[in-house]
C-alpha cells in the first residue's frame, strides 16, 4: 500500500512550526511565534495567512499600548488536520508497521 | 521541503517551547495573603478597642481589589502567550471571587449562612468553572444562575424554610440536569 501523502499545507518548516506551536497554547502573539520559530516578520506573514485561508487558524488583530498586535489561535479545522499529519507521519517513519485496509 | 524525520524534530522542538512557556503568576498570592492576614491580624488586637465595630478593617479588602486590576491590566499588556494551564488557572480563580463577591453580599445583606444556600452556592462553583473551561454554555449559564440562586435561598431561610428545598431543585435542575442533558446528547456519537 502506498504512503498517504503529507498534507502540504503542514509539510513546510515554517507552517508545521507555527501549528505545532498554537496546538500547545491557548492562544500566542506574533512576536512570540516569531521569536520561537527564528523566522523573518514577513516570511511568518504570509504562511500565517495561507494557515488562516485554510481555516487552520484564527488572527485577531488589536492594540495594545498603542501597538498593533496580531494574535493567533488554532481551530478545530487545525487541530484535526495536525493530528492527521502526525498520524501520516508514523506510518512514514515506521512504514513496516502500516495498517492495511 | 522536508523529510519526515525532520517534521518530527520541529514538532518536538515546538510542543517542548510551548510547554515550558508558562508561568503562573505569584503576585496575587502573596499579595491577597498579606492582605487578608493583615486584615484578620488588625481585626484581632482592634477587637477590645472597636468591638462591634472590627468588621470595619475588612473594609480594606477591596483595595486588593484594585491593586489587583491594576496589576492585571499591566501584566496583560505584555503578554505573549497564554498556555491552556494559565488559562483553566485563570477560570478557577474568576469563579472564586464570583462566589466570594456573593458571599461578602450575603454579608451586607446580614443572612446568616445555612447549609441548603451554602450547596447552591458551592455547585455554582463547580459548574461555572467547569462550563468555562470546557466553554460549554449551559453549564456556565446554569452555574452563574446559582449564584443568585444562593443570595435568594440565604433571603429565605430566615423567613421561610422549606421554600429553600423548591430553590435547591430549580438549581440543581438549571446547572446539573439541563446541561447534563444537553451534553449527552452532544455526545452521543
Amino acid at each position: 500500500m502506498a504512503l498517504k501523502e503529507l498534507n502540504p499545507l503542514l509539510h513546510s518548516q515554517l507552517r508545521l512550526a507555527v501549528v505545532s506551536l498554537l496546538a500547545g497554547v491557548q492562544e500566542a502573539d506574533f512576536s512570540y511565534l516569531k521569536d520561537e520559530t527564528n523566522s523573518t516578520a514577513g516570511n511568518l506573514s504570509v504562511q500565517l495567512q495561507k494557515l488562516k485561508d485554510a481555516g487552520y487558524i484564527e488572527i485577531e488583530k488589536a492594540f495594545k499600548n498603542n501597538y498593533p498586535q496580531t494574535t493567533c489561535k488554532i481551530t478545530r479545522k487545525g487541530s484535526d488536520a495536525f493530528a492527521e499529519y502526525i498520524e501520516n507521519l508514523k506510518e512514514y517513519l515506521s512504514p513496516k508497521k502500516e495498517k492495511k485496509v | 521541503m522536508i523529510d519526515p524525520a525532520e517534521s518530527l524534530d520541529i514538532i518536538q522542538d515546538m510542543i517542548f517551547k510551548a510547554q515550558k512557556n508558562y508561568s503562573i503568576d505569584s503576585f496575587y498570592y502573596i499579595m491577597w495573603g498579606w492582605l487578608t492576614f493583615s486584615a484578620a491580624m488588625l481585626s484581632y488586637f482592634l477587637m477590645p478597642v472597636l468591638h462591634e465595630k472590627t468588621g470595619m478593617v475588612w473594609l480594606l479588602m477591596p483595595l486588593g481589589g484594585i491593586i489587583s486590576f491594576v496589576y492585571g491590566s499591566k501584566q496583560a499588556k505584555y503578554q505573549k502567550v497564554k498556555t491552556h494551564i494559565e488559562s483553566h488557572v485563570n477560570q478557577v480563580w474568576l469563579t472564586l471571587g464570583i462566589a466570594l463577591i456573593c458571599v461578602v453580599i450575603a454579608i451586607f445583606m446580614q443572612i446568616n449562612f445555612k447549609i441548603l444556600p451554602t450547596f447552591i452556592l458551592l455547585y455554582g462553583i463547580g459548574i461555572f468553572c467547569t462550563g468555562r473551561i470546557i466553554k460549554f454554555m449551559p453549564m456556565i449559564i446554569g452555574g452563574a444562575l446559582c449564584f443568585p440562586l444562593f443570595l435568594i435561598s440565604s433571603y429565605f431561610s430566615a423567613t421561610d424554610f422549606s421554600f429553600q428545598y423548591l430553590i435547591l431543585a430549580f438549581a440543581v435542575l438549571v446547572s446539573y440536569i439541563i446541561p447534563g442533558h444537553i451534553l449527552k446528547t452532544k455526545f452521543r456519537h
